[in-house]
C-alpha cells in the first residue's frame, strides 16, 4: 500500500517534469527548434533509406563515373547529387551512409554508456581499492591513444563490422565512468540515500531506484555528446580505411574515398562530409540545450 | 662595371644552378629492403638501376632486346650452352673497393646456388638453367648452363644478376671471412653497388636518398643529390607536386592526370606499362571451395574492356592471352585464353550450383593503381553472377601467414605479372613456370599434374625454333584456359607528375617502374641538365 502512494506521488512531478521540457522545447531559441526538426528529418530520412534511395547504393554504372550534380556540366538523369567514382548514386549512398553512421553511432555510444556508468557506479558505490583500481583503468584509457588502440584491435581481429561497432563502444567509456562516479560520490552520503539504507535496502536498490534516477541528466547529456564524438570517430576510422569495408556506405569512407577527387570532382568528397558536419552540429547543440535545460543549477539563477 | 656586373650575376646564376643540383621525388611504395638478388616486387624494380649494375646493360630507350656493356666490356655466347664474358677494368664500389673478378664471381655463385632463402625463388625463377662459372683469367668468365639457353643475355642484364661488393657483404656480421644469411640480411639495410648514385640514406618504406658517386667509372650522375620519399595517398602525392616540395611523383591515375595537366608548370608523362594487373584465385589447394568451374565462372564474368573503358579511360592494353608485343617474334595474340562470356558464366554457376558462394578478397589501398576501384568493380561483376565478394582492404596483405597473405586457400587476392624481359619466360614463366613463384607459393595445382607441367613447360622453355615455341606456349596457354588459376586484367597505363621543365618519362626498355635518373636518361632545365 505503502508503495502505491509513493508511485502515484512519483508520477505527479515525472508528468509535470515532462511537460516542462516541452515548455522549454518551445521557449528555446530558433535555433533548437530547428535542431530539432533537422534532427527528426535525419532520423526520418535514415529509417527511410531504403524508400527514399532512387538506386540501388552499391549498383554501378561504369560508364557514367564522376558525374557532378544536377545543375552542372555533364549531370546526368536521375542522380541529383552525382555519381562516385565508380557510377554510384552520391544521394542514395548518402542516404545509406547516413543510416549507417548513425546505426554505428547509437549502438556504439550505447555500448560506452552502459560500460562506463557500470563502472563509474562500482567505483563511486563501492570505493577504496576497487575504486582506485578501476579510476586507474580510466586513466589508462585517457592516456592511450585511441587510434592507436583502434589499428591494433583491427591488425589482431581483422576489419569486421561487429568488430569496429565494439571498438567503436570501447572508445569513450571513460568519460561516462567519471562523470558517474563523481555523481554518485556526490550522493552517497546525502541523507535520503542513508534513509534508504536504514530502511535496509540492498545496494542493487539504492542504485537502481534512488541513485540512478538522480544522476540520469548528466548520463544523458554525456550521451548526446558522445553521439556527435563517435560519429566523427567513425569517420575518422573508415577515412582511414579501418572501419567498414567497401563497398559498403558510411559517411567517413565516403569522405574518404572522395578526398583522391577533392581537386577534380569535389562533389564526391564534400557531399559526406558536410553531412558528418550537420549530424555533429546538431547533436552537440542539442546535448548543450539538454545540458542547460536539465541543470537544476543553471534554472535556479534565473 | 655593367659588364663585370653582368658577368657576377651569371657567374652567381651558374653556380647557384650547380650548388643546387638536387631532384625530389615522392613514390606511392617504397621499398622495405635493398637486395637486388632477393626482390621482384614492381617498388623494389624502382630504385635499383641508379645505384647498382648487372654484367650487360639493356638499352632502356628501346622495346627490342639490345644489350650494352655494362661491368662486362664484352660477351660472347660461344655455344648454346656457354658465354664468355670479359669483365671490366678500373669499376668501384661506393665503399672505394675495386670490383675484382672474386665479386662477380661470388655475386652470381649466390644467384645460382643461394645460400640465403630470401633468394631461392629468384634464383630458380632467373637462374635455373645456369650450371656454373669457370674464371678463365683475371677478367674472363665462362658462364655454363645446363640446357642450350635462349636467354643467356636477358639473364645477365637483369635485375637479380647485379654485382654486388664480396668482402664489403662478408664483413656485414659474424665472420668477415664467411657469407652467411646475416650478412644478406644486414646487406639489405646497408646497400652498397657501383652505380652512378650511393644509397646515402635508406630508411625502409620511408626514404633513400641517392648522392652522386664520383669514383663512377662511366659519366658520372648528373645529380648531386636525389631524395625519394614515400608519400602513399595520392592526393597529397599531388599536392607535393604542385606546392613545389617535390619535382616528380609516381602513380597518378587517369583520372588526375587533369589535374595536373591544367596546372600552369606541371605536366604528365606516362605510358602503357609492361606488366599485367592479374587475379588469381585460392591457394590452388585440393578440397578448397574454389574450385576449376568457379574460377572458370569468375574468369569468364569480368567484363575488361568495361573496366578498360572506365577506369582508364581505354588507355590501358586488355590482352587476349599472356603475351606484351615487346616479345617480338614469340608475340602470340591470337591466342584467346581469356574471354568475357556472361551466359556461359551464368551457365556454369547453375550447373554447378556455385549461386550465394562467399569469398574473401583481400587488397592493399594503394599498392596498385586502380587497384581498389577495380576490385569493387569485379565486386558487382561477380555479384551479377551470384558469386559475393568480400573486400578486405589491408596493408598486409602480401604478409605469408597474415589473413589474405600468399596461398592463403578459400580467398582470392589480385597480383601482377610483370615483364622481367622480353621473352614469355621472362613473364608468364617467371611466375607461372614449374620454378615460378606462383607455383613456388602454391596459387595453381595444374589438373594435369605438376610432372606433366613441367614436360609442358620445359618443350617451351628450350624451344630453339620459333614457330615450334609459340605452338608450345599455346598448348600452356590452353591449360590455362582450362584450369583458370587467373586471370590477366590489362595493362596498366602508368603515369608519372613533374616540373613542366623536366625531361623525363619511363622506358620502354626497363622493366616496370624503373626510376632511371642517370646521365643521359633525364633533362632538366631548372638544374641545367640536359638528356
Amino acid at each position: 500500500m505503502a508503495n502505491f502512494e509513493m508511485n502515484k506521488s512519483d508520477a505527479a512531478p515525472r508528468q509535470k517534469a515532462t511537460q516542462q521540457y516541452f515548455k522549454s522545447v518551445q521557449d528555446s531559441s530558433w535555433l533548437i527548434k530547428f535542431c530539432f526538426i533537422l534532427l527528426g528529418l535525419l532520423i526520418a530520412v535514415a529509417l527511410l533509406a531504403p524508400l527514399l534511395a532512387p538506386h540501388d547504393p552499391n549498383a554501378q554504372s561504369l560508364l557514367s563515373r564522376l558525374r557532378p550534380p544536377i545543375g552542372f556540366d555533364r549531370y546526368k538523369e536521375g542522380f541529383l547529387v552525382g555519381t562516385d567514382e565508380l557510377g554510384r548514386d552520391l544521394l542514395s549512398r548518402l542516404l545509406y551512409g547516413l543510416r549507417f553512421t548513425l546505426l554505428i553511432a547509437v549502438i556504439g555510444s550505447i555500448i560506452s554508456m552502459i560500460i562506463g556508468s557500470v563502472i563509474g557506479i562500482i567505483s563511486g558505490f563501492v570505493g577504496g581499492i576497487v575504486d582506485n583500481l578501476l579510476m586507474g583503468l580510466v586513466d589508462i584509457q585517457i592516456a592511450f591513444p585511441f587510434t592507436l588502440m583502434a589499428l591494433l584491435a583491427v591488425a589482431v581481429f581483422g576489419t569486421d563490422l561487429t568488430i569496429f561497432v565494439i571498438i567503436i563502444g570501447l572508445a569513450d567509456w571513460d568519460k561516462y565512468a567519471r562523470v558517474v562516479r563523481g555523481q554518485i560520490i556526490a550522493i552517497r552520503e546525502a541523507p535520503y540515500i542513508d534513509a534508504v539504507r536504514v530502511t535496509g535496502a540492498g545496494p542493487y536498490r539504492i542504485i537502481r531506484h534512488h541513485m540512478l534516477p538522480n544522476i540520469a541528466s548528466p548520463i544523458i547529456v554525456l550521451w548526446t555528446f558522445g553521439v556527435s564524438n563517435v560519429i566523427l570517430l567513425e569517420s575518422s576510422l573508415s577515412f582511414l580505411g579501418l572501419g567498414v569495408q567497401p563497398p559498403t556506405a558510411t559517411l567517413g569512407s565516403m569522405t574518404g574515398f572522395g578526398r583522391d577527387y577533392l581537386a577534380s570532382y569535389p562533389h564526391i568528397g564534400l557531399a559526406p562530409a558536410l553531412m558528418i558536419l550537420v549530424i555533429a552540429l546538431v547533436f552537440l547543440l542539442l546535448g548543450d540545450w539538454l545540458r542547460d535545460t536539465l541543470d537544476v543549477r543553471l534554472k535556479r539563477q534565473t | 662595371m655593367t659588364k663585370l656586373f653582368a658577368t657576377s650575376v651569371a657567374l652567381a646564376l651558374i653556380t647557384g644552378v650547380a650548388s643546387a643540383q638536387e631532384l625530389n621525388v615522392a613514390t606511392a611504395n617504397l621499398s622495405a629492403y635493398i637486395d637486388p638478388g632477393a626482390d621482384h616486387s614492381n617498388v623494389g624494380s624502382q630504385f635499383y638501376v641508379n645505384a647498382m649494375e648487372p654484367l650487360l646493360f639493356k638499352d632502356p630507350t628501346s622495346e627490342e632486346n639490345i644489350f650494352q656493356p655494362g661491368l662486362a666490356t664484352s660477351w660472347e655466347i660461344t655455344s648454346p650452352t656457354e658465354m664468355v664474358l670479359t669483365i671490366r677494368a678500373g669499376v668501384k664500389f661506393h665503399n672505394g673497393e675495386d670490383m675484382t673478378m672474386e665479386d662477380v664471381v661470388w655475386s652470381l655463385e649466390n644467384m645460382i646456388t643461394p645460400g640465403y632463402p630470401a633468394r631461392i625463388e629468384r634464383s630458380k625463377e632467373f637462374f635455373g638453367n645456369i650450371k656454373g662459372l669457370e674464371i678463365i683469367d683475371d677478367v674472363t668468365l665462362k658462364i655454363m648452363a645446363e640446357k642450350p639457353e635462349p636467354l643467356f643475355e636477358l639473364i645477365m642484364a637483369a635485375q637479380q644478376g647485379m654485382i654486388l661488393p664480396k668482402d664489403y657483404t662478408m664483413g656485414l656480421s659474424g665472420d668477415p671471412m664467411a657469407t652467411e644469411e646475416s650478412d644478406f640480411i644486414a646487406f639489405r639495410q646497408a646497400p652498397v653497388g657501383t652505380g652512378p648514385y650511393k644509397y646515402s640514406e635508406f630508411t625502409p618504406e620511408t626514404r633513400i636518398i641517392w648522392e652522386r658517386f664520383d669514383d663512377y667509372w662511366g659519366e658520372k650522375a648528373p645529380y648531386q643529390t636525389v631524395n625519394v620519399r614515400r608519400i602513399p595517398e595520392l592526393a597529397a602525392r599531388i599536392t607535393a607536386l604542385v606546392n613545389n616540395e617535390v619535382d616528380l611523383i609516381t602513380n597518378v591515375p587517369p583520372d588526375q592526370l587533369d589535374v595536373i595537366n591544367s596546372t600552369p608548370g606541371f605536366k604528365t608523362a606516362g605510358g602503357v606499362t609492361p606488366l599485367f594487373h592479374l587475379m588469381y584465385f585460392g591457394g590452388g589447394e585440393k578440397g578448397s571451395i574454389i574450385t576449376p568451374e568457379l574460377r572458370k565462372a569468375m574468369v569468364l564474368s569480368v567484363d575488361r574492356d568495361l573496366l578498360n573503358e572506365a577506369l582508364w579511360g581505354g588507355q590501358a592494353v586488355v590482352p587476349s592471352t599472356h603475351t606484351y608485343p615487346q616479345y617480338g617474334a614469340y608475340y602470340t595474340p591470337d591466342i584467346e585464353t581469356f574471354e568475357y562470356n556472361l551466359d556461359e558464366a551464368k551457365k556454369i554457376v547453375a550447373e554447378n550450383d556455385l549461386e550465394g558462394t562467399t569469398l574473401p578478397f583481400y587488397t592493399d589501398p594503394v599498392y596498385y593503381t586502380n587497384g581498389l576501384l577495380a576490385a569493387q568493380a569485379m565486386q558487382e561483376m561477380w555479384r551479377e553472377i551470384g558469386i559475393n565478394i568480400e573486400l578486405k582492404v589491408v596493408t598486409s596483405w602480401n604478409d605469408p601467414g597474415t589473413p589474405g597473405g600468399w596461398g592463403s586457400p578459400d580467398q582470392i587476392h589480385n597480383w601482377s605479372n610483370p615483364m622481367y624481359f622480353a621473352d614469355p619466360h621472362g613473364s608468364f614463366g617467371k611466375m607461372w613456370a614449374p620454378s615460378g613463384a606462383g607455383m613456388t607459393r602454391g596459387l595453381w595445382d595444374p589438373s594435369i599434374g605438376m610432372d606433366e607441367w613441367t614436360k609442358l613447360y620445359d618443350a617451351f622453355r628450350f624451344e630453339t625454333d620459333i614457330a615450334a615455341r609459340n605452338a608450345a606456349y599455346e598448348v600452356l596457354m590452353a591449360e590455362v584456359k582450362k584450369d583458370a588459376p587467373f586471370l590477366v586484367l590489362y595493362q596498366p597505363y602508368e603515369s608519372w607528375g613533374m616540373r613542366a621543365d623536366l625531361d623525363w618519362s619511363p622506358f620502354p626498355g626497363h622493366i616496370p617502374y624503373v626510376l632511371d635518373f642517370r646521365a643521359g636518361y633525364i633533362g632538366d632545365e631548372k638544374n641545367g641538365i640536359s638528356k
